[in-house]
């Protein structure tokens, strides 16, 4: 087994004992990107391993020493490009590092590479990257799932340790239950955003892809807190998630969705049986909850993400970065370099969310998506009075075929149906492998309370563990 | 069922600032009335009774001391503009000479 195909904890310590060099890490895991990335094509830019070799050894005395990390190319890193994977910022180079890379640097991490997305977060399959589509290390005709499908990736076929995503509806969860790996969303207001590429800002977060759950309790030690740069960063934070992972779970209540269970396939409800007699087995208590409101989730999230994108998005203007077409007139030249630099979901999701904010149509659309976001919230506030953490599939399928839903943007949409109300209420969810689906993995999601990421890591914990 | 005309796709076109092209306006045209129809389920919801202060999700912001600090230096600022010229960002004239 190689060095790349372990956990990060267990390669520190092997590190601390002086049983492995960071050098052999290093080789180990260009050998696997040599092998597997022509294939999966994870990455949109790689370190030059001499050069991320030099940084590692000055990082040996730090707590992560020096132990490369990928990053999601939506996260702000110097000395690579940031493309948000799209044609519009190809060559773009920022000029600081997000507080999450800062973090991670100053705890002794360095950076590997930059991994593929779809263009600003936008997709549920990464096939939506203006450069390239990404391959799942399972069955390469299959999509990793999106947006951080390139994270997923990268860690499923031991071409990183671990990676940086972030999930604004799904983005993190999705691609980890599609690549068997484990993916955490954290509370919003968790993780500064700070440097993090805005595309639904009372949605996104920075959170870890990870080989197993220890790894993304350390990782979010690591870059959860508050930041003076990010105003909607909480006051909150400053916690090792990995300390009481190992404890009893004995007393915990689970939360089964009544509405979720209806629409499971006959596989799926199967396997969701499976999980709820093992963490029965280690003293947890199931009880059935019911969210009336999440059949609505959908609508409400591609509403208010799209509205949201449609600001966002508005500083894609050719003047100050990025594409640039036409120089005839100032509005001509906006509207010729915003075609020709977004790809055809960017275009989708803008036209919808002007179309949602537009005068006339605002209040059908927009407020009322926000206030069924209310009653979403509300659902899960009067769950988490009888339940400690809710059990879903993470997905109602397995990773689909390259190319399968791209025509169809809505069967896309729906893809994400067990993601998006977690993302609404704001909450913490983590996916986590557990069995297989046609031999494909599939992925168990747990959703915590606002904050709640020790209930929720220590749950997780305790599955895998138990889990065979 | 929801009706978005060609005109209209055109409209929110120009309101986003994309200039689209012939075939881009029928694929919106059709992928946004199919879109907007699924998601219309949202008028059976009751929301009559959602209060301005339910939609408003973040508890409190977190204000920090308004100090002045260093800002990008306009070289670094300017590094990744198409086009730049004695410290300033060159777009198309947008004032004609009067």
């Amino acid at each position: 087994m190689g060095l790349n195909e372990k956990p990060m904890h267990e390669l520190i310590r092997l590190l601390s004992v002086k049983e492995i060099t960071i050098r052999e890490i290093i080789r180990d895991l260009y050998r696997a990107i040599e092998e597997r990335e022509t294939d999966v094509r994870a990455y949109l830019e790689l370190s030059d391993p001499d050069a991320l070799l030099k940084e590692a050894e000055r990082a040996k005395d730090l707590p992560l020493k020096g132990i490369p990390i990928a990053v999601k190319d939506l996260i702000s890193t110097t000395g690579f490009r940031n493309t948000c994977g799209s044609q519009f910022l190809r060559d773009f180079r920022p000029t600081f590092d997000a507080t999450a890379i800062l973090k991670l640097k100053a705890a002794g991490a360095t950076i590997l590479g930059k991994t593929n997305l779809d263009e600003f977060g936008m997709g549920s399959s990464t096939e939506n990257s203006g450069f390239f589509p990404t391959q799942n290390p399972f069955d390469l005709e299959r999509v990793p799932g999106g947006s951080s499908g390139g994270s997923a990736a990268a860690v499923a076929a031991a071409s990183a340790i671990c990676a940086l995503g972030t999930d604004t509806g799904g983005s993190i969860r999705l691609p980890a239950a599609f690549c068997g790996v484990v993916g955490v969303k954290p509370t919003y207001g968790l993780v500064s955003r700070y440097g993090l590429v805005a595309y639904a800002s009372s949605l996104d977060q920075i959170g870890p892809l990870t080989r197993d759950v220890r790894d993304a309790a350390l990782l979010l030690s690591i870059v959860a807190g508050h930041d003076p740069a990010d105003s909607t960063s909480a006051a909150q934070g400053n916690v090792d998630y990995t300390q009481g992972l190992e404890a009893e779970l004995k007393g915990i209540r689970i939360g089964i969705v009544k509405e979720f269970v209806e629409t499971l396939s006959g596989k799926a409800s199967a396997l969701s049986k499976k999980w709820q007699e093992q963490f029965q087995q280690l003293g947890a208590r199931f009880e059935e909850i019911s969210l009336p409101h999440s059949k609505y989730a959908i609508p409400t999230y591609y509403l208010i993400s799209a509205a949201e994108a449609s600001a966002n998005l508005a500083r894609y203007d050719g003047v100050r970065f990025g594409h640039r077409e036409s120089d005839e007139s100032v509005l001509t030249m906006y509207a010729l370099s915003r075609d020709a630099g977004f790809g055809v979901e960017v275009k989708r999701r803008i036209m919808l969310g002007t179309y949602g904010l537009s005068a006339g149509y605002a209040d059908e659309w927009y407020k009322k998506a926000q206030g069924v976001r209310a009653l979403i919230t509300q659902d899960f506030q009067r769950a988490f009075q009888s339940v400690d953490v809710i059990m879903t599939p993470t997905s109602p399928t397995p990773a689909f075929k390259l190319g399968e839903k791209i025509d169809d943007p809505l069967a896309m949409y729906l893809t994400d149906q067990f993601l998006v109300p977690a993302s609404l209420a704001q909450l913490c969810a983590i996916s986590i492998p557990a069995g297989q689906i046609d031999h494909l993995p599939f992925g168990l999601q747990l959703i915590g309370d606002r904050f709640q990421e020790l209930n929720l890591l220590h749950a997780a914990f305790a599955f895998e563990q138990a889990w065979s | 069922m929801v009706e978005i005309s060609h005109e209209e796709v055109l409209q929110i076109a120009s309101l986003a600032r994309l200039k689209l092209s012939v075939e881009e306006v029928l694929l919106f045209q059709e992928q946004l009335v199919k879109i907007l129809d699924h998601f219309q389920a949202l008028s059976e919801v009751d929301t009559s009774h959602v209060q301005q202060r339910d939609v408003s999700l973040l508890s409190n912001n977190l204000f920090r001391e308004d100090q002045p600090r260093p800002s990008i230096p306009v070289e670094e600022a300017l590094k990744n503009a198409p086009k730049h010229k004695d410290g300033f960002f060159v777009v198309p004239k947008v004032l004609e000479k009067g």
